[in-house]
């Protein structure tokens, strides 16, 4: 079922949400785009790329306290979570996808109160996007929120609201009880004309034919081949080159690796505990007590990285651990794409 | 337990980094006065207590007098502390450690520079003479991570520096990456605690706070150059902040 809504009418629905809800968006940043809280809805931009990093930060923020404690014979731990109701206003379909397998990390065996309080008191609106020069979600199956939503999430709708830009007009497909709710309370959209539907598809066709990477393999195809690749020379080659910052771990939707420490105040007496990302690209990552470390060199974490994101995550979950934003390579100081990565393992072991 | 006494001396610097232990928010200052004893401390007080457990060094060694000095605090100090990059890495004085002495001489005191009071070694890291127990780098301090190192040696729990390179605070930050606004920076290979100060205020990393452990040196000269740099501008980059070597000591 799908509503449609003039330009106008979907900044004054913007802005009525804005007036009276925490919303963050999409706002333009130097010559790039980042998340950030929305104050004025003339500042959020919904046709957009791409950003920076991923909005997992309102779910799972860089740095994140978690307990508070005192250094005594009774600790009496407080546990902190900062959760507030808040609307995510124009989340990519990759990006909305992200966040589903997210859930099903933070949900499975030991539940994550930090991660699901803020989860569930966020409102997902989604919007459609054309893919630039380096998107390869299609290959990774999560291109289409509104129409592989069952395909994807397997029980519910990855979005409360989806936007679909089809020139004049945005239509709208609702998600869930949640979104119609809103819709109603903000909006008074008129149902979808024929014609506005023929012109859907039109988009739709031309979004799904404007893909332009280079990716050589499906979902399917990848968890085939990783297994394969654990002792190819490619990790090696690309090694010597990456500085293993950690930059593609931290942009990426679907990373949700953390550190946890204990800090103590000042005056010794009162102390937190405290969540922060991690990456598993850094040296420590891997690192045991007494100085052991399983991945010691570059290429045994480039190769981690990549099985995450091609193997263990559809293992896991079933679900691609990649959503093909290219967050990674885009912002990679030392210009490695995930893509070439990926159809290098591909070329190299059918050739080994 | 009575509270340790401290002490802060200053070698070759410009006491920035001194200055940034005293700029702290005022019940940080509180606590910090409440956990220890400073007993010296020549931007802060008049007294010049030689009775201290730990000391703070400023600055880096660049005279034969100074290795005097720092080895008679060395010999009274429980636990020393490198304090800024001067003390950490030898800092910007050791940049002059390339040229001849005539040549920075001349070029930096000019009419001036026979007096014998200018006279210098090779610029050398606190480290290259003394045991150092614990470095606080940067260019300056960052105050929040000496608040953090002093509460480790308080706690007497060995004090760790992040040995990821500044990228990951960038990111954490979702700051645009200054490469991609056309600059170039040294974040990848620079070790962080800074809180990405300067790229998130749009300059550049210089890489203050010396190299991560393991840097990818070569990928750093590749995207340097890669991004417009000559050579002696990429070289300008290493040395700015990192130009000190141990074949320095024999000079």
């Amino acid at each position: 079922m799908h509503k449609a809504m003039t330009r106008a009418e979907l900044a004054l629905f913007a802005e009525n949400l804005v007036k009276t809800n925490v919303v963050y968006g999409v706002v333009a940043k130097d010559k790039q785009f980042g998340w950030d809280r929305i104050l004025d809805h003339k500042e959020m931009v919904l046709d957009y790329p791409t950003t920076i990093s991923s909005p997992k930060k309102y779910f799972l923020p860089p740095t994140e306290t978690l307990i508070e404690f005192k250094l005594a014979a009774n600790p009496d731990p407080k546990f902190v979570n900062h959760s507030q109701e808040a609307i995510l206003f124009g989340m990519h379909a990759c990006d909305l996808y992200a966040t589903s397998m997210l859930d099903n990390a933070f949900e499975d065996t030991n539940k994550d109160p930090n991660y699901l309080e803020k989860r569930k008191k966020a409102i997902l609106i989604g919007v459609s996007c054309m893919p630039d020069p380096d998107c390869f979600c299609n290959k990774m199956g999560v291109d289409d929120a509104v129409h592989n939503e069952a395909k994807i999430s397997k029980k519910e709708a990855l979005y409360d609201l989806f936007f679909t830009n089809i020139g004049h007009k945005y239509l709208v497909s609702i998600g869930t009880k949640r979104g119609e709710d809103l819709l109603a309370k903000y909006a008074k959209p008129a149902e979808a004309s024929k014609a506005e539907l023929d012109q859907l598809k039109v988009v739709e066709k031309k979004r799904v034919e404007s893909f332009t990477s280079e990716m050589k393999q499906d979902v399917e195809q990848l968890a085939k081949l990783m297994p394969k690749t654990y002792n190819s020379s490619v990790w090696k080659e690309y090694a010597d080159k990456c500085f293993a910052c950690g930059t593609c771990n931290l942009v990426c939707p679907t990373c949700y690796c953390f550190n946890i420490t204990e800090k103590v105040k000042l005056n010794l007496q009162e102390g937190s505990r405290e969540r922060e990302w991690d990456s598993c690209m850094l040296p420590q990552f891997a690192e045991v007590a007494g100085g052991e470390n399983f991945r010691e060199h570059v290429a045994e974490r480039l190769r981690h990285r990549l099985m995450r994101k091609g193997l263990y995550i559809k293992e896991k979950f079933d679900k691609s651990g990649c959503t093909g934003c290219a967050r990674c390579y885009r912002n990679c100081t030392a210009d490695i794409s995930i893509v070439e990565m990926f159809n290098r393992l591909k070329e190299v072991t059918e050739n080994e | 337990m009575s509270k340790p006494k401290v002490a802060f001396f200053d070698f070759t610097s410009c006491e920035g980094c001194q200055l940034e232990v005293l700029n702290q928010e005022p019940q940080d200052m509180i606590d910090l006065l409440n956990a220890v004893e400073i007993v010296n401390f020549r931007e802060a007080i008049s007294d010049k207590g030689q009775d201290y457990d730990i000391a703070f060094i400023e600055g880096s060694i660049s005279r034969p007098a100074d290795e005097t000095r720092i080895k008679k605090i060395r010999r009274q100090a429980k636990i020393l502390v490198a304090l800024g990059a001067c003390a950490c890495t030898g800092g910007l004085n050791a940049m002059k450690n390339k040229y001849s002495a005539a040549d920075y001489k001349n070029y930096v005191y000019k009419d001036k520079a026979h007096y014998e009071r200018l006279d210098t070694y090779a610029v050398r890291p606190v480290s290259a003479v003394v045991k150092v127990d614990c470095e606080i780098p940067g260019c300056p301090i960052n105050r929040f991570e000496f608040l953090r190192i002093v509460k480790s040696v308080l706690m007497g729990v060995t004090p760790q520096l992040p040995d990821y390179p500044v990228c990951v605070e960038c990111k954490m930050k979702d700051n645009v990456c200054m490469y991609q606004r056309g600059e170039t920076c040294m974040g990848p290979v620079t070790r962080a605690g800074c809180d990405a100060i300067c790229t998130s205020y749009g300059d550049p990393c210089t890489g203050c706070r010396g190299f991560v452990p393991h840097p990818n040196l070569n990928a750093q000269k590749d995207v340097l150059a890669k991004h417009g740099l000559s050579p002696e501008d990429v070289m300008l980059n290493f040395t700015m902040f990192n130009n000190f070597s141990k074949e320095d000591t024999t000079r």
